[in-house]
């Protein structure tokens, strides 16, 4: 087995709000190998934007870390002074966020926002800088580099500016990129583009990638692994190719046949129900009430873990005692 | 010879009939250059009682103006549009007022398409009330009541704000909108393109038992291929202002004629992991004001030929039924 | 129980929004200053026994005292009730003021936003004239046209803050004609009157509420300047512009003539001033917490 890089253990995280304190990650364990992409699957209010963020500890101000660690290389994120850890983000960890348009600064050049960022943790020389970042501008796939780095946000495309975005977080040759919905707003001829280069650039730079993502199908374009959350739970997570051939717990079955294919299907299962109140979520299993298979001991009593095979994970009675 | 899409089924059982439709935004004025951008160019097709035609494009297509300019909603630039077999195009505000509680919309994002300000329950009336379709409080009540069951809510509803809902629920309260006038025709652009996918698949059967029901005919504007081929009876592809290809969707996914059909059914992600195609596709959407002559789709085109470049392909029916604008395709050639 | 009938009438967002405001420090301040020159304005006689207009000119100059608590003016009437019926009158004309203002303003800016065209660029052109000049000016040239009294500030209040709420309802109605649903409404086939009154205007109208609170402060500060330049409020009516020009004349040994109003009016501009401050954190929108 590959060495852990990120290990995320019995995390809580809640949103204090008007109607009380909202837990949007609920005791979650997860493990991020070296060398794999990670996706983490899930709906609105499943709790996984939260997750990446509270990785970069850059969750806004009414959120709450109520329990849990997260360690990187050893070391637990959470436990690190302000300062320590700015000098882990956009180095050792770096970000794709999804919204190309409202993340660059309208009023900075492509150079003088790459520079910045490379600023923030080194030191090079102007001349370096340029071939660098000329360098770095090739290995995204940018025509004519040299002329783009005096370019504004708005004179670029939405795929152009994700692009840009990549650069930057591989700029400081990060192990870990998290990735949170890079593709959401784009065309989708662009996000096959982009998720190829994602994909390629992964290998050349060896790291590990999280990718936040509500589409089945683009997570099955480049994932190793996936998670599968659901009101702030891991519900199942382990290799690709078992899950999506042979999913095991009810939500990600619903979630597998809800998809429309290409090839023209008569009708599409869905999953009765709404997600559950987060501020005061239902006992037992988090999934009992929309259910198609549930038991007494569902409506009591929080499912174990069960390993279905030594990559394969699920969160669900159905599996055993 | 020009082949207007559809125009082989019969012209009297049209419920929406298209021809030579453009539309024309200028953008720029005193100061600044004029600049035209044709949104939507030289489109037609028609569509029959009970069926929907699948609109399928990226960004700068036009097939959202092509929705709206379809309902009114915007003036054409040029071409016709006959519904129910009455020439639309140019009607004066108050005569359209009369034929729009026979067509109708549903918007992309459940967020903005409904007054923040009024309540679930006039929201779901205004239709009625504007087309003086109602006669007194009681008939009112039970109409939007049944309305609202129709699509999957109920009466604890009425008096709720749209805010107080959630993304699926709000639009089917759109939906329900659309309903109580029993149009004839909807326009759905993008309409479950925000939601969650197990929401998306509700609203998506939904919307398929509605029509069978009551027969509705659909204009479903969508970017995703798939979403399109399980709702639609006919498929279009648009780009840059333009039907590129037309057929069923079997035509379509088993013989995508167009090379950026191609393109589409390339990049369009399918939820196996056994099938990955990661590869490396050159060229973006291209913006609507620099469009390209010729054909539009030539500088991101693998097969491009030297005619491309200057002269526009028309769509010609290669089988029956399904039609290309390409010119590496000949009627009466494979 | 606020609650529950905001929540009946305008749903949890109200709610919500209700509770925003509890919590803001800006207005639970201004708001206690506010609360003060709302009650006496409202109540005066509840305070005072004194009749501010009537004075008995052998109780003239007298300082603050346990009979009279701010002392009396020149003519020996009490101050305290002047000052107690000067906030009336301030009350009166700001309020009504600055309600012509918006009403007019509200209407002809949305009117202008949602039709465009040489309509909305004439009555542009004419706000931008009259916002060249300072508000001072243009309540000036009112009272110059009119000549001074209470329905002429009030008038000259309206014509001065007319041009702001007209730019600010343009705005906001220019974004709002652009939303889903107000394009949903006109594909029903809503008429352009029901498309104004019931889609534009309900959801307009948070900058508008904004900008009222804050033109209240300003306004009655205005109202004063011109009465202490004798062209605003003319006497015997008690209003404290007016008084700090009666105070002119005897500055120094009767000070209490003009500490007290002078007070009042601060205290007053700055609860106004904060409360409207407040009003606007909540009610716009802000950047990400």
């Amino acid at each position: 087995m590959n060495k852990e890089i990120l290990s995320i253990k019995n995390l809580k995280i809640g949103y204090e709000t008007e109607s009380g304190l909202l837990i949007a990650v609920n005791s979650v364990n997860l493990n991020v190998y070296s060398g794999e992409t990670l996706a983490i699957i899930g709906e609105s209010g499943s709790g996984k934007s939260t997750l990446a963020l509270s990785i970069l500890r850059l969750l806004p101000s009414n959120a709450k870390i109520i329990s849990g660690s997260i360690e990187y290389s050893g070391v637990d994120l959470l436990s690190l002074t302000d300062e320590e850890m700015r000098k882990i983000r956009g180095n050792k960890i770096a970000y794709i966020p999804q919204e190309p348009s409202t993340a660059l600064n309208p009023s900075f050049t492509v150079y003088t926002f790459l520079k910045d960022v490379v600023y923030s943790h080194r030191f090079i020389e102007k001349k370096e800088l340029k071939k660098y970042l000329i360098d770095v501008l090739k290995k995204v796939r940018i025509p004519n580099p040299e002329k783009f780095l005096n370019s504004y946000p708005f004179e670029l495309s939405g795929g152009m500016k994700q692009r840009i975005l990549i650069a930057a977080s591989l700029l400081n040759n990060p192990n870990l990129l998290i990735a949170d919905e890079p593709t959401s707003a784009l065309d989708v001829s662009v996000q096959a583009q982009i998720l190829a280069l994602i994909s390629s650039l992964k290998k050349e730079f060896n790291m590990s990638i999280i990718f936040i993502t509500h589409n089945l199908s683009v997570a099955a374009q480049i994932a190793d692994r996936i998670a599968i959350m659901y009101a702030g739970k891991v519900l199942e997570i382990g290799d690709i190719n078992e899950i999506y051939e042979n999913p095991a717990h009810p939500y990600t079955q619903g979630l597998l046949s809800s998809v429309p294919r290409l090839q023209r299907t008569k009708r599409l299962r869905s999953i009765p129900g709404f997600i559950p109140n987060l501020t005061n979520p239902p006992s037992g299993c988090i999934f009992h009430p929309r259910c198609p298979y549930i038991k007494e001991k569902c409506k009591k009593f929080e499912p174990k873990k069960y390993n279905l095979s030594n990559n394969h994970e699920v969160y669900c009675w159905l599996y055993g005692e | 010879m020009k082949f207007i899409a559809g125009y082989t089924v019969n012209k009297m059982k049209d419920l929406i009939r298209v021809e030579e439709l453009r539309k024309y935004f200028s953008l720029g004025g005193f100061l600044s250059k004029k600049v035209t951008v044709k949104a939507v160019d030289d489109v037609s097709f028609s569509i029959s009682e009970g069926e929907t035609l699948g609109l399928v494009g990226e960004s700068g297509s036009g097939k959202t103006t092509l929705g709206k300019t379809v309902l009114r909603l915007y003036k054409p630039t040029a071409g016709k549009i006959y519904f129910m077999n009455k020439d639309i195009t140019n009607l004066k505000e108050n005569e359209m007022r009369k034929i729009r509680r026979f067509m109708q919309i549903v918007y992309q994002d459940p967020y903005s398409s409904l007054n923040p300000r009024m309540r679930i329950k006039e929201i779901v009336s205004r239709p009625l009330i504007v087309h003086n379709l109602i006669n007194n409080k009681k008939e009112l009540n039970e109409k939007i009541i049944s309305t609202l069951i129709k699509v999957g809510l109920d009466e604890t509803f009425l008096d709720r704000f749209p805010h107080e809902l959630s993304g699926g629920q709000r639009q089917r309260v759109a939906i329900a909108r659309a309903l109580i006038l029993n149009p004839k025709f909807i326009v759905l652009d993008e309409p479950t393109s925000a939601l969650d996918v197990s929401v998306q698949a509700e609203i998506l059967n939904l919307l398929k038992d509605l029509q069978e029901e009551y027969h509705f005919s659909y204009l479903f504007i969508s970017h995703d291929l798939s979403v399109v081929n399980f709702m639609a009876h006919k498929v279009a592809i648009m780009y840059l202002g333009k039907i590129v290809e037309y057929g069923s969707p079997e035509d379509i996914y088993n013989e995508p004629l167009h090379p950026y059909t191609h393109l589409l059914m390339q990049s369009i992600p399918q939820p196996d992991p056994k099938e990955r195609k990661l590869s490396f596709i050159e060229g973006e959407p291209p913006n609507p004001i620099n469009v390209p002559s010729g054909c539009r789709f030539h500088p991101r085109c693998k097969y491009m030929l030297e005619i491309c470049k200057n002269k526009e392909p028309l769509l010609q029916e290669i089988k029956p039924g399904h039609l290309v604008a390409c010119w590496l395709y000949r009627k009466n050639e494979n | 129980m606020i609650e529950g009938l905001l929540t009946k009438k305008f749903g949890s967002g109200a709610l919500y929004t209700w509770r925003k405001i509890k919590r803001n420090r800006n207005i639970k301040v201004g708001f206690i200053f506010l609360g003060i020159f709302l009650i006496i304005s409202l109540f005066p006689w509840a305070f005072s026994v004194y009749d501010p207009y009537k004075g008995d000119l052998k109780e003239s100059f007298s300082p603050p005292s346990f009979e009279h608590p701010f002392g009396t003016d020149y003519l020996g009437r009490d101050l305290l009730s002047r000052v107690l019926w000067g906030a009336r009158t301030s009350l009166i004309i700001a309020m009504l003021g600055v309600l012509l203002a918006s009403t007019l303003g509200t209407l002809i800016g949305t009117i202008s936003g949602y039709y465009k065209g040489k309509l909305d660029y004439i009555i542009m052109r004419v706000v931008d004239v009259m916002l060249a000049f300072p508000d001072f000016l243009l309540a000036l040239f009112i009272i110059a046209v009119t000549g001074p009294g209470l329905w002429n500030v009030i008038l000259a209040i309206a014509f001065y803050n007319f041009p702001q709420f007209v730019r600010i309802s343009r705005g906001s109605t220019l974004a709002i004609r652009e939303m889903d649903y107000v394009e949903a409404a006109k594909a029903l086939g809503e008429k352009d009157f029901s498309i104004i009154f019931k889609y534009i205007l309900p959801n307009s109208l948070s900058p508008v509420i904004v900008h009222f609170t804050l033109r209240l402060g300003a306004s009655i500060l205005t109202a004063a300047g011109l009465s202490f330049l004798g062209l605003g409020v003319q006497p015997p009516t008690p209003d404290w512009g007016l008084m700090l020009n009666e105070a002119l004349t005897y500055l120094s040994f009767a000070p209490y003539m003009w500490v007290f109003p002078g007070i009042f009016l601060i205290m007053t501009v700055i609860g106004l001033n904060l409360t409207g401050d407040g009003l606007n954190d909540v009610l716009n929108p802000r950047v990400r917490e």
